[in-house]
């Protein structure tokens, strides 16, 4: 009976994370259709898979880490067509430049469309969920001096597209840039 | 400049708070000698922001939105910070015992207890842990409720055992919000708590406001009661530098 309860109370804290999956499958690939069919895959794994969890408490990363697997196998699957490190990731949901702020989503999405997939990867996960290191180690399957690295590569990235953009467009994002000057 | 410049990895690392409170510490005293790499850390809390932003809960379809977030970021993180804070405060208050590295972070000083406590003192040799700062740079409506409950708790505390206690609030970062005239969800709480507790100072980062008017192209007003610094991240490292128990939150 207790470990029936456990069960049901998993489950629901994995339907429960869908939105949050959604959110960093569309920062990872930018496409809303994508991003659906990846939290779907994940969700249903995960729930399938439920009774190998080890760790309760590593629920969250460990649900993440199905998602980045099926991320992985979406990105093989499109080797022989295109390749999704190189490949231009449309910015279809973006809305329109019209107001400051969504200028600036616009312009942080295209400048994280630009980054590799490890390192857009590794932002999400810090950025948007808020997992540490560690935790971002074992979704990603990496060492943590990994995650440390490409974190550092692509804010730095991040922050020169910003910078470009701003210049070549917009003051909005001329903000990235904290200078007194 | 100073010659031991911290690393890209460990300023993300510094910003991200993956240190344990003595390497902060550390960070902290490098940031602040240094203009150049104080500004290199706002602009690192402020792509963090931006980032955030761009895929901020709006975003998400409303078919997916549901009961998501409890953890509010950082696993399990909040649960700790207030009781880090109400621990603070009862260890503070109490004058329990307790040593200079327990005082550091929240994570110690909520495992303190008053049989296992030291001696309280600064790193100065001055008796005196009454003083916290909370440096606030990431809190929803929600978690900004608690911390206000909290340090209201704290001061409560420190009453009834007649005690004095000083608590600063740096604010930053994605918690601007919290102190801004025109969009905190607390304006009348946050006012009372300042008018009823002479200890309670909330300042706000001047540089983190700039850059928000900028983004907006309008000029933004702190709540009337809030203190306006030029830099958060400096302000915290100069008052960790003093002795103050420092509290991220």
């Amino acid at each position: 009976m207790a470990t029936w309860l456990a069960q049901r109370r998993l489950r629901q804290q994995v339907c429960d994370m869908r939105a949050q999956l959604y959110r960093t499958a569309f920062a990872w690939c930018h496409d809303a259709a994508l991003a659906d069919d990846l939290v779907q895959e994940a969700i249903i794994k995960a729930l399938t898979r439920l009774k190998t969890l080890q760790d309760e408490a590593a629920l969250k990363a460990w649900v993440f880490r199905i998602m980045t697997n099926c991320y992985r196998d979406w990105g093989r699957r499109q080797k022989d067509t295109v390749d999704v490190d190189t490949m231009e990731l449309a910015c279809e949901d973006c809305p329109e430049a019209q107001t400051e702020r969504s200028r600036v989503v616009h312009d942080v999405r295209c400048a994280m469309a630009q980054l590799s997939d490890d390192h857009r990867q590794v932002v999400a996960l810090v950025d948007l969920e808020g997992f540490a290191y560690a935790e971002v180690s074992e979704v990603l399957e990496v060492p943590i001096g990994t995650v440390m690295s490409r974190l550092s590569r692509a804010r730095t990235q991040l922050r020169k597209l910003l910078l470009e953009q701003a210049a070549a467009t917009s003051p909005t994002l001329r903000l990235v840039r904290n200078r007194h000057d | 400049m100073t010659d031991r410049r911290p690393s890209e990895e460990i300023l993300n690392a510094f910003v991200d708070g993956e240190f344990s409170p003595e390497d902060r510490l550390l960070t902290l005293k490098s940031i602040a000698g240094d203009e150049q790499l104080s500004h290199e850390v706002c602009d690192l809390y402020q792509l963090k922001e931006l980032v955030g932003m761009a895929y901020r809960h709006d975003v998400v379809p409303p078919s997916l939105r549901g009961p998501v977030r409890a953890e509010g970021g950082r696993s399990g993180w909040w649960k700790g910070i207030a009781a880090g804070v109400v621990a603070v405060a009862l260890v503070a208050v109490a004058a329990l015992e307790m040593s200079t590295e327990q005082r550091v972070g929240w994570q110690d000083i909520a495992d303190t207890t008053p049989t296992d406590a030291g001696p309280l003192m600064t790193p100065d040799g001055v008796k005196d842990a009454r003083q916290v700062l909370l440096h606030v740079t990431d809190v929803d409506a929600a978690e900004a409720k608690i911390l206000l409950d909290d340090i209201e708790f704290m001061f409560e505390t420190a009453w009834l055992h007649g005690q004095e206690l000083q608590v600063q609030m740096v604010v930053h970062g994605t918690a601007m919000d919290l102190v801004r005239a025109d969009l905190s969800p607390f304006p009348n709480r946050i006012r009372d708590l300042v008018h009823t507790y002479s200890g309670l100072t909330v300042t706000a980062c001047g540089q983190s406001r700039a850059r928000h008017e900028r983004a907006e192209g309008r000029t933004i007003e702190f709540l009337p009661w809030v203190k306006e610094v030029e830099s958060g991240v400096r302000e915290a490292a100069q008052k960790q530098g003093e002795g103050w128990t420092y509290i991220r939150v």
